[in-house]
């Protein structure tokens, strides 16, 4: 017997158009596309599903964040993600009432996107199977029903954690958290360096230049003004309507991190260092932070580069939060790029030029040039005689030309029989 | 000339590049001594084949030969590394009596001169153009040496006049000259010689204004006006005149006046003689009122920054050639003296008296640019780029070249030889194709002026000489005549030979803060009584001391002379190496009986 | 233009043309030279020449055609030809006054000549001058102990 209902790209029939059209939808099906398309043979589920188990795996494995620290993810919150899906219905029934309508806008928004994103994040990683560069994509495992697994997962999750911080809201709202309180969680510890490690370890807020920050006491009651008391993200613009909210977005999008690259976000936390301390081993610190910039973006970017011997000669006397770094320059045309080096790099839209093999001008020694920018004749060997002669010539035939073409009109003007009007003709 | 050269290289090479610091001191010291053992060890040579007779007599082309290949050797061990560029700036000329300058022949020349010159013979006083052909000095003869080196472009050249003396046995049984040099040459070498430490003096003042004679002072400074009159006023004591070439001048990287003539320095700044200061002279001296007519309309066909003038000041810092040549005016009839190219070419209708030769040394004229067919030219004229913008032999392009001083070889000599013959092969062709200028022979002549003024002068100042190596602005030799070069070149035929005396040396105006002293001080790089002292001349004439300028000069003389509270002038001293030239001048006795 | 060698050469045209130019050419000549006046019958005959109503009002001639005419002579007209004529007679002096000077002062054109002499020749003068001088000049006795340089020695 035959279905009319088929995928082509998986090679299989349907018996009807909604499980063709759920099917359409799968992970599995756009994975095999991709196949199609790449000119290779469609995969069955069950192997699809063990290729998924394994990218994921290894993904856990090698987690990292922007900065090349692997991400230490909370036992708690990993422990309520496996939780989550088998008390998912209860949960459900039991609360969320009140905090639907922010999780209903948050869906709204996010209900466009999942697909193509996911789609984006599953070639990477069928391609590529190395490349992980959001740690988000894949926390909810793979079923082929990604879609609305998703969408459930992601409100459980900041359902669970609403929950839990419940209790504690009234107080974190009404009264200011000290500095020795988790900011993203209800934690309270004993004095901050306990804070700050388990914010660490649990959190992953990871607080950059140790070595010089002189206010950290100031610097986590910014960040409770920002987050606690603002409820403002650190890292992205996401504006949270309460203390729950914008946890669950710290903790759900993993933002629970100081944004420290480029030059305004240094600035903004320059207050809290002072790098002017430790002068006299200023240059041991820059190698250390170079090597550490270049080890996160030796693939990534051109704005960060380690700064060469003359940068750093320069940097040693204007030590700021930005002195390790040296930026690179595009010239006014827009086309040529100087890095620090002194490497220049031209864009590929002028690859024509650069490739010409032009012959270099022949390098004439010193004295040569010396002669030829001391000599002021006015061309070469044309001694005066000859330019006087010259200028003769040159006379002569303009004369005769005026000549010529007078005794030429005057002529022509006499072979018509009629007169014709210069002007009507 | 095809080079692009942006504006900021324009700067450094003119400007940047001749500022006087201590490095740019140093190669210029270390030229200046180079020059100054090239100019001991010729003057050794001389002295030891004519005077003492020590060693076996040379001829002219080999003291040439052997001076430049000295030159060279020293040069070898001296900034050897540092800089790129360094060489022979002035190829050693050996010039007797009328011969002003350029007489540097070659080895193979020898021959030619000889059969082209069958009917030449001494005329009165005056004997260059005959010992140019047989090539020996003789007793009588000025001769005058001149060479010079260059470091990096920085140059330093030296001309001395010698006299070769009949000699006799003294009391400790060393041969000594006879007796003074007598008569009209012996003028215009005490003349030259005053001109010269003079001029030096006088270009010390420029860095010490405060020590200026007051009958000189003009404004207290140094200018090119001050320089003529004083030159023109000591050649007048001594009945001499000062011959066109001579100039004072201020030299630069790679711009010390090797081509004048051929290229139109920019930013010229010196005094030149030239045959239109004789004319303006005569023209001064008259009693009709010729103010009016002494102004002459400069040509506008130049840049005027490459025309000289005399309005410049001699500012510290700077570094000059004096260059002084005097011809005596006595036992000859008042005429324009002026210079007569040789060349070489036969057949035609000249005097008994006339030289035929030619020139051994070429200046490379980088305006030009020829595809040459040859492929002997073509590799000859790339060995002549690459020795770069001063006047070369075709000697020194040879392998083989240097020659060892010291113990020189019949086969160097032959090996030689057989190059030349392959490079005058290729040299007809860039010759022809105006590649390379022939740095020409110049003999003194003096036109009587009663010829020039009666002569028909139907093309006015119309005919231009292109052959004429002048200074821009300089083409009419007697603006005020009307007279052009072609037709003072007709004049030739009257006119009669008259010796030549030439001093000249490179001077650096050290300003106090590239001189280890810290005291500003002229370095006189070549040249100097220490090295080079004057030969044993008489002159009937003197000074007058009861003239303004010539009161002044005594004054100056003092100066140089006081130690302490008068002009601070250093001369550079020839290197201490022992160069003893034995070998060559010795062991080939047998040689030198052949050729004579 | 069809060349010289043509076939259809408009042979006779160019003849005409020719002929018609050199008779155009004398004829030209005659005229410059004034001779070709018309023979006159009378002496106030006026045939061939420059014609002039308001002349010929204002002298008053040539009005012989009867009491009617259509010929007028506008007061301004009138003056203009009145100050022409004063012109006419003062350039008539003033030849006669020329031709007088030419014929009658001949001595004194002489001297005006002389004194344009050419710079050239000037410098030329000069020279001749400054030779003399110094020939005659040139027996000046040094009586001073002169110039002694170097010494007895080879330097």
């Amino acid at each position: 017997m035959t279905y009319v209902f088929t995928c082509n790209a998986c090679l299989i029939q349907f018996r009807s158009s909604d499980q063709q059209r759920y099917h359409m939808k799968t992970e599995w099906h756009r994975y095999n596309l991709k196949r199609k398309l790449a000119q290779l043979g469609p995969i069955p589920a069950d192997l699809f599903a063990e290729k998924v188990q394994l990218s994921e795996k290894e993904k856990e494995l090698n987690q990292v964040d922007e900065f090349g620290f692997p991400i230490l993810k909370s036992k708690d919150s990993q422990y309520n993600q496996k939780k989550s899906s088998s008390v998912k219905t209860k949960l459900k029934k039991k609360r969320g009432r009140q905090f639907d309508n922010v999780e209903v806008s948050r869906n709204h928004a996010r209900s466009v996107s999942p697909a193509v994103s996911v789609t984006s994040e599953m070639s990477k990683m069928s391609l590529n199977s190395t490349d992980f560069d959001d740690e988000r994509s894949y926390g909810n495992g793979f079923t082929t029903d990604s879609n609305s697994e998703y969408h459930s997962s992601d409100y459980e999750t900041s359902e669970i954690e609403a929950g839990e911080d419940e209790g504690t809201e009234d107080e974190g709202t009404e009264e200011r958290p000290s500095a020795t309180d988790c900011i993203f969680c209800t934690a309270e510890h004993k004095d901050i360096e306990r804070n700050v490690s388990h914010m660490f370890r649990s959190h992953g807020l990871y607080i950059p230049e140790p070595s010089f920050l002189i206010d950290l006491p100031g610097l986590l009651d910014d960040l409770i003004d920002l987050i606690v008391i603002a409820n403002r993200c650190l890292c992205c613009s996401f504006q949270g309507t309460s203390l729950e909210s914008i946890r669950a977005h710290i903790s759900s999008k993993s933002h629970a991190r100081l944004p420290y690259e480029t030059k305004e976000e240094r600035a903004k936390f320059s207050q809290f260092y002072d790098f002017s301390l430790a002068d006299n081993n200023i240059h041991d610190k820059e190698e250390e932070s170079d090597t550490r910039v270049t080890g996160d973006d030796a693939d990534a970017d051109v704005a960060a580069i380690t700064p060469d011997d003359t940068d750093t000669a320069h940097s040693s006397l204007t030590v700021d939060m930005n002195s390790n770094y040296a930026l690179a320059e595009v010239d006014d045309t827009g086309v040529e790029l100087t890095l620090p080096t002194g490497v220049r790099a031209g864009h590929r839209s002028m690859r024509r030029f650069y490739r010409q093999n032009l012959p270099l001008p022949p390098d004439a020694s010193d004295g040569n040039r010396t002669l030829a920018v001391g000599d002021r004749r006015f061309l070469g060997g044309v001694t005066d005689k000859t330019i006087r002669k010259n200028d003769k010539n040159v006379h002569q035939l303009e004369r005769q030309s005026i000549n010529r073409k007078i005794r030429t009109e005057t002529r022509r003007s006499n072979f018509q029989t009629h007169f014709r009007d210069e002007l009507l003709q | 000339m095809a080079l692009a050269i942006s504006r900021e290289d324009t700067q450094v090479l003119l400007h940047g590049k001749n500022v006087l610091q201590e490095s740019t001191l140093d190669k210029y010291r270390s030229a200046g001594q180079i020059t100054q053992s090239g100019l001991k060890f010729v003057t050794k040579l001389i002295n030891d084949s004519y005077h003492t007779g020590n060693a076996r007599r040379l001829a002219i082309h080999e003291i040439c030969l052997l001076a430049d290949s000295f030159l060279v050797a020293c040069l070898e061990s001296s900034f050897k590394t540092k800089v790129a560029e360094r060489g022979i700036s002035h190829p050693t000329t050996i010039d007797v009596d009328e011969v002003a300058s350029g007489w540097c022949p070659e080895l193979d020349d020898v021959e030619q001169l000889r059969s082209a010159n069958k009917q030449i013979e001494e005329s009165g006083s005056v004997s260059g153009c005959r010992r140019c052909v047989d090539g020996y000095l003789a007793p009588g003869d000025v001769v005058k040496i001149s060479l010079g080196v260059h470091i990096d472009g920085y140059t330093a050249q030296v001309s001395h006049s010698m006299v070769i003396f009949p000699t006799d046995e003294g009391e400790d049984g060393k041969k000594k000259p006879t007796g003074p040099l007598l008569g009209a040459k012996a003028d215009a070498y005490a003349a030259v010689h005053i001109a010269m430490e003079t001029v030096i003096s006088l270009l010390a003042c420029a860095l010490t204004p405060e020590k200026m004679p007051r009958s000189l002072s003009s404004g207290g400074q140094v200018t090119g006006h001050l320089i003529r009159t004083v030159v023109d006023s000591i050649a007048a004591s001594y009945h001499c005149v000062v011959i066109p070439g001579s100039k004072v001048r201020r030299v630069r990287r790679f711009l010390a006046g090797q081509n004048e003539g051929i290229v139109a320095e920019r930013e010229y700044k010196g005094v030149a003689w030239y045959e239109s200061h004789q004319e303006l002279a005569l023209l001064q001296k008259s009693a009709e009122s010729t103010k009016d007519l002494v102004a002459v309309k400069s040509s506008n066909r130049h840049n005027s920054s490459a025309v000289p003038t005399d309005d410049f000041t001699v500012t510290p810092g700077e570094v000059y050639v004096v260059d002084l040549q005097m011809v005596p005016l006595d036992g000859i009839a008042p005429g324009l003296v002026t210079l007569e190219n040789a060349d070489n070419f036969s057949g035609k209708s000249h005097k008994a008296d006339q030289l035929v030769a030619r020139p051994g040394a070429y200046v490379r004229d980088f305006a030009h640019s020829h595809t040459l067919k040859l492929r002997a030219s073509r590799q000859l004229l790339s060995k002549i780029d690459k020795q770069g913008v001063y006047p070369i032999k075709l000697s020194h392009l040879s392998d083989t070249f240097p020659i060892d001083v010291t113990a020189a070889e019949t086969s160097q000599i032959e090996a030689i030889s057989k190059d030349l013959k392959l490079y005058r092969l290729g040299m007809s062709e860039i010759l022809n194709n105006f590649l390379a200028i022939p740095n020409p022979i110049r003999i003194a002549k003096c036109i009587p002026w009663e010829k020039i003024m009666s002569t028909a002068n139907p093309a006015g100042s119309h005919g231009m000489d292109a052959i004429e190596r002048t200074l821009p602005g300089q083409e009419l030799p007697l603006p005020r005549l009307g007279v052009s070069s072609l037709k003072l070149r007709s004049l030739l035929k009257y006119a009669v030979s008259v010796p030549v005396v030439r001093q000249s040396s490179t001077v650096v105006l050290c300003t106090g803060d590239v001189v280890s002293s810290g005291k500003s001080e002229l370095l006189r790089l070549s040249g100097g009584n220490k090295t080079c002292p004057p030969s044993w001349i008489h002159s009937n004439y003197q000074l007058n001391k009861e003239e303004d300028i010539v009161q002044g000069i005594f004054q100056l003389a003092e100066l140089s002379k006081d130690k302490r509270f008068g002009l601070s002038v250093r001369e550079t001293q020839p290197l201490k190496k022992e160069t003893v030239s034995t070998g060559f001048t010795s062991n080939t006795t047998t040689q030198d009986v052949e050729m004579a | 233009m069809p060349s010289k060698n043509s076939i259809n050469r408009p042979k006779q045209q160019i003849n005409i043309n020719r002929r018609t130019q050199s008779l155009a050419k004398k004829r030209d000549a005659m005229e410059k030279a004034g001779l070709l006046q018309p023979a006159r019958s009378a002496e106030s005959s006026k045939s061939g020449l420059a014609r002039s109503v308001p002349i010929d009002l204002y002298k008053g001639e040539g009005l012989t055609a009867g009491p009617l005419t259509t010929k007028t002579l506008s007061k301004k007209r009138a003056k203009k030809i009145e100050r022409n004529l004063k012109y006419a007679e003062q350039r008539k002096l003033l030849v006669d006054v020329q031709k007088k000077s030419e014929d009658s002062m001949e001595l004194d054109q002489v001297k005006k000549i002389e004194p344009t002499k050419t710079p050239l020749e000037r410098v030329k003068a000069a020279f001749f001058k400054a030779m003399e001088d110094t020939t005659s000049s040139g027996l000046v006795l040094e009586n001073g102990s002169g110039t002694t340089l170097g010494g007895p020695f080879f330097p």
